[in-house]
């Protein structure tokens, strides 16, 4: 017992703050520099597999929404423009708040919404509806739940169960009609005051597989989501710093 | 007076001096040695290969594995007016070998099963290829009962029969449906689940675009798969080889088998109630996950490959932390496993439980670590070497069980195997450099194959007479999974469901997750 209690402090398993903390080496926020590009370049458009670019009359407009972060745009770039930075603090409550360009740096801050923070600032059961697309998001979700990003200390977790959730994460793309109705009865049967995500690439902007504009979103037009995390997949302080801005978490 | 006979597993008088014997027993593999071996990547020109018709085909495909080749892909590609054209990979003993066959539409095909099964049951999804020959193995008729109740674990949607399911019980499409009688799991079916056809799509996007779509197909491996997708496309354009490169991606490629297979662990350590151990297996997790993301961007290792080369060269500041990481990791792995494979309560809980014959796994063609699992040496670093493992030759464990104890220290132990061969290597990586391709050869095949954390992932690309792809297979290891899941459960104890399933890397719905 004494050896026990002189031996060296195990590390911690746990995050020790997950607000706190940086991501070095991720390729997060596109960085855009300010000076604009040549008229007749747009040699970053075809290089993107996910149609996330658009030229605006002076520089690039980046939809984080349907960006898989391959950074195949930042090769292709002549001018070295676009380039990503480490930041991972990208969610944001608005699918227009996704779009980075010359007028916009980075999404806008999530603001606090008091009627949440009210219900759910201490307990919050979010179920996940799996729609397909890659393992990447699943496995990232499942990670802020796990020992190390521990989003429980907050008092959110993960359940089974839709009839148990108070809030739904979507992931993966929503491609065929099948996929609405799955969606729709899940909603329903999500009681009460509850909350909509949309996760990773595929389910905000279709995803990179998709073929030409994105057909059966049905679902997302009855019903916006009041988060969205983008990335491909994101990151798990992504997700959970998003989450706790929120719901107005300190 | 005779003894009493139970349906129990086998167990031995003292499990502590069995459970010691099972992990000092495995038995380690090395490469072939040699110069000129086996490559994981096979070119050839499309007019060269004989077109068998379907009966011969399949025939010579029977000799083949009766002689002891292993099939690693059975693909079909439609060809409208002549019917479909049938190509096999084999990994016979000198290497990787190819065969072309022809199926018309209006003969069945004469099947093989076995260990062939998993790929002609998705020949026939897929293609609506008829098979003659025996049936599937279907649900044992003989021992089901109208006593027995039956549900699907991970079907809380719409089930096959269509019937519409209450609010609430949703989310997950499983494949399987058990029977069971009290606790007793008496039979199992597999059912198809539903796919998307993403791979028609490949072929029609350029060139450029594959690599980041490769990275987000189905199944997990995005390294292992982009790294398949590279040799193919390397191999068609006539690429040279770097074993710089070669080096840099088994780095990634190591790194993410470890990160697969701690989170195995860890699921599993959490369905058999030992948090600790999972806590401590997630934690460890995430230190190998932001490893990666610091050698390329991503925590899941998009953009450390691509076809040419490497993006993000490893220099002298990212050697230092990879050595430095894994150097602790090895440490710090190395208690936390003897913590959860030394304890006696949790080899008691998986000792025996889904236990699976080397000969049933031949049958079902298990790949990847269940198979090492039961005995089988099946492991493409150390069959298909290439100049990369010839050089660096990797252990590959095998244990004989075949329960999930066994399928646990196959994992922990190449967890080990991994970390050591990156850090033996990894200084080798400095100095990878991209290079450009030529356009791709015309009316070529290519197949490329590597050993991800689950098993094989095969590439099978193959041109037209302009260069321009005609047809894209990327198979998954997934596929072969489920059967012996099914295999796994059969005439055990309903509550090993969930310790079975992520002993075999897959989840049902309990853990609301669809399967992969
Ligand atoms: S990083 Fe995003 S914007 Fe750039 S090419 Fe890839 S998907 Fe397109
Ligand atoms: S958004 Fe990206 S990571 Fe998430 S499911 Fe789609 S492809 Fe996979």
């Amino acid at each position: 017992m004494l050896t026990v209690l002189r031996g060296p402090r195990p590390a911690p398993r746990a995050l020790p703050d997950p607000r706190a903390a940086v991501t070095p080496g991720l390729a997060g926020l596109p960085v855009l520099k300010d000076s604009s590009c040549p008229t007749a370049c747009s040699a970053c458009l075809p290089a993107c597999p996910a149609q996330a670019l658009a030229r605006t009359s002076t520089a690039v407009a980046l939809d984080l929404g349907r960006c898989v972060f391959c950074r195949d745009c930042a090769a292709a770039c002549p001018e070295k423009h676009i380039t990503f930075g480490p930041e991972h603090r990208l969610a944001s409550a608005t699918r227009r708040g996704l779009v980075v360009g010359p007028e916009r740096r980075a999404p806008p801050p999530v603001a606090a919404d008091a009627a949440l923070r009210r219900r759910f600032g201490r307990s919050l059961k979010l179920v996940r509806a799996v729609l397909g697309g890659c393992d990447g998001c699943d496995c990232e979700l499942r990670a802020c739940g796990d020992g190390h990003f521990d989003m429980g200390r907050w008092g959110i977790e993960w359940v089974d169960e839709a009839r148990g959730a108070d809030g739904l994460v979507v992931f993966g793309p929503v491609e065929a009609e099948a996929d609405d109705e799955q969606l729709r009865r899940t909603w329903a049967a999500i009681g009460g005051p509850r909350l909509l995500i949309a996760t990773g690439a595929c389910a905000i902007g279709g995803g990179p597989h998709r073929l030409g504009p994105a057909r059966a979103r049905g679902f997302f037009a009855e019903n916006a989501p009041q988060l969205y995390v983008p990335g491909c997949p994101p990151h798990p302080l992504t997700f959970v710093d998003g989450l706790l801005d929120l719901l107005g978490a300190p | 007076m005779t003894a009493p006979t139970s349906s129990r597993p086998r167990r031995s008088e003292d499990p502590a001096v069995r459970s010691f014997l099972r992990l000092v027993s495995p038995r380690s593999v090395t490469a072939a040695p040699g110069e000129g071996g086996p490559a994981p990547l096979l070119v050839a020109a499309v007019d060269d290969l004989p077109e068998l018709p379907g009966d011969a085909f399949v025939a010579a495909l029977s000799r083949e594995t009766s002689a002891g080749a292993r099939v690693l892909a059975y693909h079909g590609r439609r060809d409208d007016d002549r019917g479909v054209v049938l190509t096999a990979a084999l990994v016979r003993s000198r290497g990787l070998a190819v065969m072309r066959g022809r199926a018309r539409h209006d003969r069945p095909l004469p099947s093989v099963r076995g260990p062939l099964g998993a790929h002609e049951r998705l020949l026939e999804r897929t293609y609506g290829l008829q098979l003659a020959g025996p049936p599937p193995r279907r649900l044992d008729d003989d021992i089901l009962d109208p006593r027995d109740m039956w549900f699907w674990p991970a079907a809380k949607g719409p089930t096959a029969q269509g019937r519409r399911a209450e609010p609430g019980q949703l989310v997950d499409r499983g494949p399987l449906r058990l029977y069971c009688r009290g606790d007793r799991v008496r039979a199992v079916e597999l059912r198809a689940l539903p796919e998307r056809d993403v791979e028609a799509v490949l072929c029609t996007r350029p060139l450029g675009h594959l690599p980041a779509l490769i990275e987000t197909l189905r199944g997990e491996g995005s390294v292992a798969r982009a790294w398949a997708h590279a040799l193919a496309i390397e191999g068609l354009a006539g690429g040279p080889f770097d074993l710089a490169c070669a080096v840099h991606r088994g780095v990634g490629l190591e790194l993410e088998r470890v990160a697969c297979h701690l989170a195995g662990q860890a699921r599993l350590a959490r369905a058999i109630g030992f948090g600790v151990g999972a806590a401590e297996h997630e934690r460890l997790h995430a230190v190998v996950r932001d490893l990666l993301m610091r050698l390329c961007g991503s925590r899941h290792g998009h953009g450390h490959v691509r076809p040419g080369g490497v993006r993000e060269p490893i220099g002298a500041a990212r050697l230092a932390d990879v050595r430095a990481t894994l150097a602790d990791f090895r440490d710090a792995f190395a208690g936390c496993s003897a913590d959860m494979m030394g304890l006696r309560s949790v080899l008691d809980r998986l000792d025996g439980v889904g236990a699976i014959a080397r000969r049933d796994a031949h049958d079902l063609g298990l790949v990847g670590p269940p198979a090492r699992a039961c005995g089988l040496p099946h492991d493409l670093r150390r069959d298909l070497p290439g100049e990369l493992y010839r050089r660096h030759a990797l252990d590959v464990f095998v244990e004989y069980d075949g329960d999930c104890l066994a399928r646990a220290s196959i994992r922990a132990r190449e967890i080990e195997a991994a970390v050591a061969w990156i850090l033996a290597c990894v200084a080798e990586a400095v100095g990878a450099r991209p290079t450009a391709l030529a356009g791709l050869a015309p009316r070529h095949l290519a197949i490329a194959a590597v050993e991800g954390a689950r098993g094989p992932i095969v590439h099978l690309l193959e041109t037209d007479r302009d260069g321009r792809l005609l047809d894209y297979r990327a198979q998954d290891p997934g596929m072969f999974a489920w059967p012996g899941l099914a295999a796994a459960l059969r005439g055990g104890s309903l509550t090993d469901l969930q310790v079975c399933g992520h002993s075999f890397d897959l989840s049902l719905a309990h853990d609301g997750r669809g399967a992969r």
